[in-house]
């Protein structure tokens, strides 16, 4: 199984799931709410911050997106 | 013979809940609801109006809670009932519990999605998002309301679920709400809703976000404090932007210049309570890291009198109902400013009920906005 190791990385699986262009703006605000982490809009400053790396794939799972992959 | 189906708004200044129940009972008239939401003063009985209500109306699940002020488009005021009817020409089907949370935020909202659940046949993120929206009156004086919205995404992740935080007269000392035929101050009354035709969320303000943005470089978010903005003092540095001085800063200032997320183009507003020491208290949670922009005002009234047709605009039909959510500062603004009469004459154009609130909720917990359902 594939290693997640950027934001950039799972927000490209997080569009894979979630194709429906509503589904994703809803998953992706109240992600951006949870963790300020904007799916869409990574900043370079967090795209290998690996605690927010945890911490968004953690609120994804909560939120019933199931992201393969595993995290370092 | 029930009249035709159709909105039906209630309003009654009288402080007696008996004689405010009957009054608003009698201004509904004879109809079978499928909803009847209600907004009252917090010395009102809620449970009493609420209770008489669903005598009166056995076909209808009801819900309120306690408000900071209560208007609808037939009047308005600080001390009455506000009270809004909608029929099987609005929503096809209703599901309401309440969800208690004295056991703690998460059990509580766990356990009224399984009365939903129950309700509706089948677990609630199986339900097709397109076709329902939820309606939450939140518990509105212990700061709960981040967690409420993130546990409410949990049990239903792509159904938004709109609402807001029930009021006190603004001292954040006990609400109130109601639905199941119970009324509980801990607590969160929950509907989830299937409108007939489209329907539109409404979340406006009227700032736009200026140039000037700052970084939360030191929160707590569990207090809802922020301790440093670009690495110096919260205090301090907020006052820079907004040009004033630590020793003038004062409840004007915070009123007119919140700090705003922005979310594609969108504002999702945070507004300053008051400085603590040398920490901002906000009245949502602030993330470290997050870049908010100052946000420059606008012109309230002309934000009211367009939010229906902008909410509803996308969708190709006219607005015929709404709920809806004000914020107690917008209510403040526009009583400073002397503008009451036009904000809730130009929200007045189709039946509505609302309350102002301690805080909105969309997806998460905001501030400073109008937010509610606009049923076509």
């Amino acid at each position: 199984m594939a290693q997640i190791l950027t934001l950039e990385a799972l927000a490209e699986a997080v569009r894979t799931k979630l194709a429906v262009p509503t589904e994703f703006m809803i998953i992706n605000t109240r992600v951006i709410l949870q963790t300020g982490v904007n799916l869409r809009r990574i900043r370079a400053d967090q795209n290998q911050d690996l605690a927010l790396l945890r911490k968004v794939h953690a609120a994804l799972h909560k939120l019933g997106v199931r992201i393969e992959g595993e995290l370092p | 013979m029930s009249a035709e189906p159709k909105p039906r708004s209630a309003y009654s200044a009288q402080s007696d809940s008996a004689q405010a129940a009957q009054e608003i009972v009698s201004q509904l008239g004879e109809h079978t609801p499928r909803l009847i939401v209600f907004f009252a003063t917090v010395e009102h009985d809620g449970a009493l109006i609420g209770q008489t209500l669903a005598q009166q109306f056995p076909t209808a699940q009801i819900a309120g809670c306690s408000s900071n002020g209560e208007f609808t488009d037939r009047d308005y005021g600080t001390g009455g009932v506000a009270v809004l009817s909608l029929g099987e020409d609005i929503l096809s089907e209703v599901a309401s519990a309440i969800a208690v949370l004295d056991d703690g935020v998460e059990h509580g909202i766990h356990a009224a999605a399984e009365v939903l659940s129950t309700q509706l046949g089948q677990p609630l993120a199986e339900l097709p998002a397109s076709r329902w929206v939820g309606l939450g009156l939140l518990e509105g004086a212990n700061g709960q309301e981040e967690r409420i919205n993130e546990s409410l995404g949990h049990i239903a992740p792509l159904i938004p679920f709109v609402g807001g935080s029930a009021g006190d007269r603004i001292r954040f000392h006990r609400t109130w709400v109601y639905a199941a035929g119970q009324l509980h101050h801990n607590a969160c009354a929950l509907m989830l809703l299937r409108p007939v035709r489209p329907f539109a969320i409404l979340k406006t303000c009227h700032f736009t976000a200026s140039p000037i943005e700052v970084e939360v470089t030191k929160a707590d978010p569990s207090k809802r404090l922020i301790h440093e903005l670009d690495g110096q003092k919260a205090v301090d540095r907020y006052c820079q932007i907004v040009g004033v001085s630590v020793s003038e800063l004062g409840f004007p200032h915070l009123l007119a210049n919140p700090l705003g997320l922005m979310i594609e183009g969108q504002p999702w507003l945070r507004s300053v309570v008051r400085p603590e020491g040398s920490s901002l208290f906000f009245a949502c949670a602030v993330l470290e890291g997050m870049r908010l922009h100052l946000m420059t005002a606008g012109d309230i009234v002309q934000n009211a009198a367009t939010a229906f047709t902008a909410a509803t605009e996308p969708l190709g039909v006219p607005p015929r109902a709404a709920i809806l959510f004000n914020c107690a500062y917008r209510m403040i603004e526009v009583q400073l400013k002397g503008l009451e009469a036009a904000y809730h004459s130009a929200l007045s154009s189709i039946p509505h009920a609302g309350l102002h609130s301690n805080g909105e909720s969309y997806l998460g917990h905001i501030n400073q906005t109008l937010t509610g359902i606009v049923f076509s």
